[in-house]
């Protein structure tokens, strides 16, 4: 793994939020976190990374960013289900960004959102993930990178 | 030729075939037509020939009876004299045409018809007739003289001949009518009987026909439906099979769409259901690249030309080994090997299709990757032993111990919130005082690995500090690197237990307790400094060093000796070319003296015999930092400046191996402090340094081994 693979991951969720009506989006100091309790706030969005290197990518925030993010999108529909469908297209931005940045050999499936739960959130126990915190506004949301073979 | 030797060998095959009984039947069926078509025509011919003798026959009657008219004209007109021409012409027109009729139903031969025109008459062949024309010939014999005689007789002879003629035929007349009419209803009989021969054989013929047409019905049907139950057999075979086997098979055709049967396992092997009809391209099109897919295309093409051995391009198949990656629910990708061959399916002696066979050869793959894996853990694991292997085994298990706390701490402090940039230029420095302690331990236990390891960490947080307003994603480098640390010490960790297992004893778990500080380990760092920067030093040790002291003192003392042996080889002592011309001998002199001199106090000072503190350049580098200013520190006493060593970022070397960067002394300064410890330092310039320190309270210290207790060494 170098930093500019994780930068790749980053740069998608800054993107991202470059679109939105608030654009300034902060990037933390990035650390380490064991797998075994993997990290994530109210919603996830996942994808699958396979290629020369495999793993999961996932971008994770608290309903109430998210929920912001909707409205300064001219989204008034706070339900779950468009929370559901927002996390998951952060998540898309991502695996396109990454499909754009890492070529073909990759293979970057298509995101799964999931609703609370980590432990839904499936990793290899004995590595760790790389964890950047992201804050937007006044809240905090993370992007999460475990890849092996790198 | 060929098209003819084709048709020929179809028609052969249909006729040994399965077909044969069929062939045979229709065959049989229109002969039986045919043959009851021709007696048709032939019996019709008959029955027409027939028709013809009735008719003439019946003239025969008619012929007698004008005949006897005729005489009774002619006589009529003798008697009257009339003109006797007529009725005699009519007469001998009668005798010629009853005459020629009747020796053609005797013997055969040309007759007359009702039109005048010739007819041929096939001599009467039954009994009857033949009776009735033999006893109309006895009497017609005498009969026709007679009449010849009246019509060849003159004008004179006439008279006569008329009498015997007509009373002749007063006597037979009524008699060969009589034969005439047998005649008539004897052909009749005949020509009726044969119509009545035809209707059988029509009947017959037909009602073969119809029992030959049912006959191959059932038997056709019978065949159909046999054949039909084959079929139907072989495709629940065909279907068991595809639903059995554990291999993807299926058939492409020339488009690259797959046949409409394939086996189950293709669909558990893709995760798709319905793919018949699919394209091969919707099939793999997500999972290969797009350059294998084409390539994959081309060379099924060159399959479908019959012109190419199927043998010689079998190698340029691009889908022996392919990886595919089939998403799963869960958003992860679950990779698969398959294998894919391409075998030609012909059809009638033509490429129809290609079977494709898919097999699932991710266990092999991943087991060859597996072996390839741990060939690599192998050889990592020899770099990782060739690297520890001279280090003392407590000691290293120690050390990884105090890496791997250092990497918590590390990571906490990164995982701490911090918005603003000098929050984050506080993380970097907090994070290089951890590494910067790693660094040092491993350069006195000779651990060039984690040495190097630590030198780049210190790097890539140097960078970050030198950016006025570090932003978040510049610690990515430094994560990446803890990480790297991180699973270099589990390599090590790993490696140690296996050295313990290896040699046979299990070593004690150290508790967190720090790697033992010999004079050993002092004097090797010492040599691997000095060495590096082309400088000969000798470590003298007086006094010995403490164990037993309570952890944060014993952290205390080793800093504080780490960090001032380093500084004296690499900022004190001068290289051999700089000493000799000042008359010191060409290796420096380290001394590291240890006395106790009450029950409660410690003494350790590190004294050098080099070029002395450059107070100047101390000055210079303090003023850099901005929190000096160079009028402030001209009126500094050297005491009072010399006191800046210990201010984090000033230091009068650059960042290297060897030095920390104005680092190491005031994270030492940072423990005296908390220590309630002093720490002093006295310098002559072209003399040496002395950095002293004085640890008030020293619990359950005691003197160390007697073999390490004095010791010189020139290194």
């Amino acid at each position: 793994m170098t930093e500019d693979t994780l930068k790749v991951f980053i740069d998608g969720v800054v993107r991202y939020f470059q679109h939105t009506s608030h654009k300034e989006v902060k990037v933390g100091a990035p650390y380490l976190v064991d797998n075994r309790q993997p990290a994530s706030f109210d919603y996830t969005g996942i994808i699958g990374i396979s290629g020369p290197y495999r793993g999961t990518v996932y971008f994770t925030a608290p309903r109430a960013l998210l929920s912001h993010l909707l409205l300064s999108l001219g989204e008034q529909d706070t339900s779950t289900g468009n929370i559901l469908d927002l996390v998951g297209e952060v998540a898309n931005t991502i695996a396109g960004n990454a499909r754009a940045a890492f070529g073909h050999e990759f293979m970057i499936s298509v995101p799964v959102m999931i609703e609370g739960a980590p432990s839904q959130i499936q990793l290899p126990v004995d590595l760790r993930s790389y964890v950047i915190p992201v804050s937007w506004k006044s809240y905090q949301a993370a992007v999460v990178i475990c890849l092996e073979g790198v | 030729m060929n098209y003819l030797n084709l048709w020929e060998a179809t028609v052969i095959d249909i006729l040994i075939g399965k077909y044969r009984n069929i062939v045979v039947s229709i065959a049989l069926f229109l002969l039986l037509d045919a043959s009851v078509l021709m007696l048709n025509f032939y019996i019709s011919f008959e029955i027409a020939d027939d028709a013809a003798g009735v008719n003439l026959a019946g003239r025969q009657r008619m012929l007698s009876q004008r005949m006897v008219k005729s005489t009774f004209d002619l006589d009529y007109a003798l008697k009257q004299s009339l003109d006797p021409a007529p009725p005699r012409e009519e007469l001998r027109t009668t005798i010629l045409l009853f005459d020629s009729t009747l020796n053609a139903f005797e013997s055969g031969g040309n007759a007359t018809a009702a039109d005048g025109t010739p007819i041929y008459l096939e001599a009467a062949s039954t009994p009857a007739a033949k009776t009735a024309i033999a006893d109309a010939n006895a009497i017609w014999g005498p009969y026709k003289q007679r009449l010849l005689n009246v019509v060849d007789a003159d004008h004179t002879e006439m008279a006569p001949a008329l009498a015997q003629a007509i009373l002749y035929a007063r006597d037979n007349n009524l008699t060969l009518l009589k034969l005439m009419n047998d005649l008539t209803i004897e052909l009749e009989s005949v020509a009726s009987s044969k119509a009545t021969r035809l209707r059988w054989i029509q009947t017959v013929g037909i009602t073969l026909a119809v029992i030959n047409f049912f006959i191959i019905l059932f038997h056709f049907l019978r065949q159909l439906k046999e054949s039909d139950r084959k079929v139907e057999q072989a495709r629940q075979e065909t279907v068991e099979i595809l639903e059995t086997v554990n291999e993807g098979l299926f058939l492409l055709d020339k488009e690259y769409v797959i046949s409409s049967q394939y086996s189950r396992a293709l669909e558990q092997m893709f995760a798709r259901e319905n793919l018949g009809g699919t394209s091969l391209q919707a099939l793999l099109g997500d999972l290969i690249s797009d350059k294998n897919l084409s390539t994959a295309k081309r060379f099924i093409a060159l399959l479908f030309r019959d012109d190419i051995k199927s043998a010689l391009i079998g190698d340029l198949n691009p889908l022996k080994q392919v990886e595919v990656n089939i998403s799963s629910e869960q958003g992860k990708f679950v990779t698969k090997y398959f294998c894919f061959t391409f075998e030609r399916a012909y059809d009638e002696g033509e490429i129809a299709n290609i079977l494709v066979t898919v097999l699932d050869i991710t266990d092999r793959v991943v087991l060859e990757r597996e072996l390839a894996l741990t060939r690599e853990q192998n050889e990592r694991q020899i770099e990782v032993l060739t690297s520890i292997l001279h280090s003392d085994p407590r000691a290293l298990e120690s050390f990884v111990q105090q890496v791997f706390e250092a990497v918590e701490r590390i990571n906490r402090i990164l995982r701490e919130p911090s918005r603003s940039s000098v929050a984050l230029q506080k993380k970097a420095t907090d994070i290089f005082i951890e590494v910067h302690r790693i660094k040092g331990e491993s350069s006195a236990l000779g651990l060039e690995s984690f040495e190097d390891m630590t030198h780049e960490f210190e790097s890539v947080i140097h960078t970050i500090k030198e950016k006025p307003e570090p932003a978040g994603d510049d610690f990515l480098p430094l994560v990446v690197r803890l990480e790297k640390l991180y699973k270099h010490a589990e390599s090590v960790q790993a490696m140690t237990v296996k050295l313990g297992q290896f040699s046979g004893k299990r070593l004690d778990k150290t508790d967190g307790a720090q790697p033992h500080l010999g004079w050993a380990e002092l004097n090797a760092l010492c040599s691997r400094i000095a060495e590096r920067q082309g400088k000969k030093v000798g470590l003298v040790l007086q006094g010995a060093l403490p164990v037993g002291l309570a952890d944060a003192h014993d952290q205390l003392v080793r800093d504080f000796v780490l960090q001032t042996l380093r500084n004296a080889v690499s900022h004190g002592i001068e290289r051999p070319e700089q000493r000799v011309p000042l008359g010191k001998p060409e290796a420096g002199r380290v001394q590291l003296s240890v006395t106790q001199n009450s029950a409660s106090a410690l003494e350790i000072s590190v004294y050098d015999d080099g070029a002395g503190i450059d107070f100047e350049a101390l000055k210079q580098k303090a003023v850099a930092t901005g929190r000096f200013s160079k009028a402030q520190l001209d009126t500094w006493s050297e005491q009072k400046l010399s006191a800046l060593l210990f201010e984090p970022g000033v230091t009068t070397s650059e960042h290297g191996l060897d030095a920390g960067g104005g680092v190491g002394l005031s994270m030492v300064r940072e423990h005296v402090k908390t220590q309630g410890a002093s720490v002093s330092i006295r310098s002559q310039k072209g003399k040496g340094t002395r950095f002293r320190l004085r640890l008030p309270v020293v619990e359950s210290a005691s003197a160390a081994t007697v073999e390490e207790a004095l010791g010189e060494a020139l290194c």
